[in-house]
């Protein structure tokens, strides 16, 4: 990492820490929790937050990066869709009951990303290497196909299907079991270190495959691993707070404009914004109950909605700046 | 195809304005307003937390709407004070935990509580009672398990006029579907209860508003499934011989003039419309199992006996 991003990743860092500290106070009441269960789910919604922002720009920083392409996300490749289809098949009953009550929800997400995952690779692969191109247009395939499949779900389960909706609007739960959440910070901590370790081949391979041949750089098994390692961040974010969109699109993005394009200060900066944005947007849905003064939603607002409804704005706004250099 | 370059420092202040914008937004409106809510203080003897719309329904006719401390999102009886604490897809355990309860009810059926809920019902002793609400059977069922098992705390003869009362309720649910003479019944057809009409959406056997149809001696046109989606052609082909639209709180002048419930289906200009075998079920929870099976009991039997007095003998 040079210099001159490391000022800025301590500032991000410092943001992050604060949001977290904000969110311990922010919940039912306002104020540092007296009751520990209280100060429990806090801090299980503070690091579900964490892990999935981590989870999430982590792997949009490597989708982009693999892809090359500035519109790639976690979700464009159809894991978020096929994990959505694993959750509703387990809902619909396809798994017996007795089996899905100790598999659950979560193995079927994961199962379902997995196999979108599988697929996607499978179909991508031209002459033994993973082609870009084809990745990113099988991906939106598959994420079409699953979105359609997903659709039917819904429909065979008519007015059960209300839950799985629910799921689909994202929520980071302060009641997931704290060992999962657990299990996801660990995974999304590794899944930075494991990026992190490529950053430099990362640099290379964002320029041409010749030019990064030439530096010696094996583009198949970055290609594999960097796809294998977005594939199971996204499963994980998915598991914890269902499919989130926008974060892993615009984390990266703003990363790259405030600690630079290298790899190694790029994944760290975008990490902790996405962890920021999470914190910021689940503090928010906490804070809306206590203004009586805006019209309140029934309940906690899915953190979906909020994260969608403001980054796609943003999204534009950044856009508005490609002229700059930020995208071509 | 946008491919990603090197950004130039200049542009680093429009990203770090857009993250600010972000965060801003999340954030700052928010705060600008906001006011410690306090969490409730607790009182004295039962305090029920009901995730259930249908169960809270059951509670209120049982005279124990006063001990609801907190609701499911979707409950629409009790005054705002109560505060909503999610339902089962999203339960805020924070804000159960507030609420100091000694029940908890929920409508979870085989599916189950929350295994986290569960988790923190057993640390803190709270009583939690699932229940299973699907037909008209399940109603009296559920009112029987609630007199026996919400704790009462220190509240021996509470549970006593609680049991009294339900027993009440029980004798005015079977008053409420004791069967239509059949001297009104063998003038009756079968009958199409639509939920929507675009798209068409029909009780089918199994479901509430059908047991209860078929309790005060009605018959459903339908077999299959208990909520169902039809379409205009299949409605066609079924040839109800009436039907019956809910519409939750329609006015006195839809149920005078029913045809205006009709949406898409007026195009199929249906032989038992066309007889004015048409009526509006207007109970405002006539969709939720509980306490509403007397009020809408009561008004199916009311437009059954208008429709048995206004035709004929049905068709063969």
């Amino acid at each position: 990492m040079s210099g001159r991003p490391l000022p800025r990743i301590i500032l991000l860092a410092a943001l992050m820490a604060a949001l977290a500290i904000v969110r311990l106070v922010v919940g039912y009441s306002i104020g540092w929790p007296a009751d520990r269960l209280v100060l429990e789910l806090r801090l299980v919604s503070v690091f579900g937050a964490i892990s999935v922002g981590v989870c999430l720009s982590v792997s949009g920083v490597m989708l982009q990066s693999l892809l090359r392409n500035a519109l790639a996300s976690p979700y464009i490749l159809g894991l978020a869709a096929g994990a959505a289809l694993g959750v509703g098949l387990v809902q619909l009953g396809v798994v017996p009951r007795s089996v899905a009550s100790w598999i659950g929800e979560p193995v079927g997400a994961v199962a379902g990303s997995s196999l979108a995952l599988l697929l996607v690779y499978r179909l991508s692969l031209r002459r033994g290497l993973i082609d870009p191109m084809s990745m990113l247009l099988v991906g939106v395939m598959i994420s079409v196909v699953a979105s359609a499949l997903l659709m039917l779900v819904q429909f065979m389960m008519g007015r059960d299907a209300d839950q799985l909706l629910r799921w689909m609007m994202g929520r980071i739960a302060p009641e997931a079991p704290p060992a999962l959440v657990i299990a996801g910070c660990v995974t999304a901590l590794a899944g930075l270190a494991i990026s992190l370790r490529w950053s430099r081949a990362l640099d290379a391979a964002a320029l041409s495959d010749d030019e990064a041949a030439s530096v010696g750089v094996n583009l198949a098994s970055l290609r594999i691993g960097m796809f294998l390692t977005a594939g199971v961040l996204t499963a994980v974010s998915v598991l914890l707070a269902g499919p989130i969109g926008f974060v892993g699109l615009i984390a990266p993005h703003l990363a790259r404009m405030i600690v630079g394009s290298r790899h190694a200060a790029l994944l760290v900066g975008a990490a902790l914004i996405g962890a920021a944005l999470l914190l910021a947007a689940d503090t928010a849905v906490q804070l809306i109950p206590h203004i009586p003064s805006i019209p309140q939603p029934r309940g906690l607002l899915p953190i979906g909605i909020l994260t969608s409804a403001i980054g796609g704005p943003v999204f534009i706004y950044l856009l508005r700046h490609r002229q700059s250099g930020w995208i071509e | 195809m946008h491919a990603i370059q090197p950004v130039s420092g200049n542009h680093r202040l429009a990203a770090v304005l857009a993250f600010t914008m972000c965060l801003a937004a999340l954030i700052v409106p928010a705060c600008k307003r906001a006011a410690p809510a306090a969490p409730a203080k607790p009182s004295p003897g039962m305090r029920i937390v009901c995730l259930s719309p249908a169960v809270t329904d059951l509670l209120i006719s049982l005279d124990l709407g006063d001990r609801i401390v907190g609701r499911d999102t979707w409950e629409e009886q009790l005054p705002d004070s109560i505060p909503r604490v999610g339902d089962l897809t999203s339960i805020n355990l924070e804000a159960v935990v507030a609420l100091a309860p000694t029940d908890i009810v929920l409508q979870a059926g085989k599916i189950g509580a929350p295994p986290r809920l569960e988790e923190v019902a057993r640390q803190r002793g709270w009583n939690l009672i699932n229940l299973q609400i699907d037909g008209l059977p399940d109603v009296q069922r559920a009112i029987g398990t609630l007199v026996e098992q919400l704790s009462f705390a220190e509240e021996a003869q509470s549970r006593e006029v609680a049991a009294q009362r339900a027993q009440e309720f029980v004798n005015e649910i079977g008053q409420a579907l004791a069967p239509l003479p059949a001297a009104v019944t063998d003038r009756l057809g079968s009958i199409m209860v639509l939920y929507f009409t675009d798209p068409p959406s029909a009780y089918g056997p199994g479901s509430y508003v059908s047991d209860i149809l078929e309790s005060l001696g009605g018959r459903n046109v339908l077999t299959g499934g208990a909520w169902q989606e039809l379409d205009l052609e299949r409605v066609a082909a079924s040839k109800p011989w009436a039907l019956i639209i809910a519409e939750p709180d329609a006015g006195e002048e839809l149920k005078a003039h029913p045809e205006g419930a009709l949406g898409s289906l007026a195009r199929l200009n249906l032989d038992c419309v066309r007889a004015g075998r048409l009526a509006v079920l207007s109970h405002p929870r006539s969709q939720l199992p509980g306490a509403s099976v007397i009020g809408v009991a009561q008004e199916l039997r009311t437009i059954l006996e208008e429709l048995a007095r206004k035709q004929g003998p049905p068709e063969p």
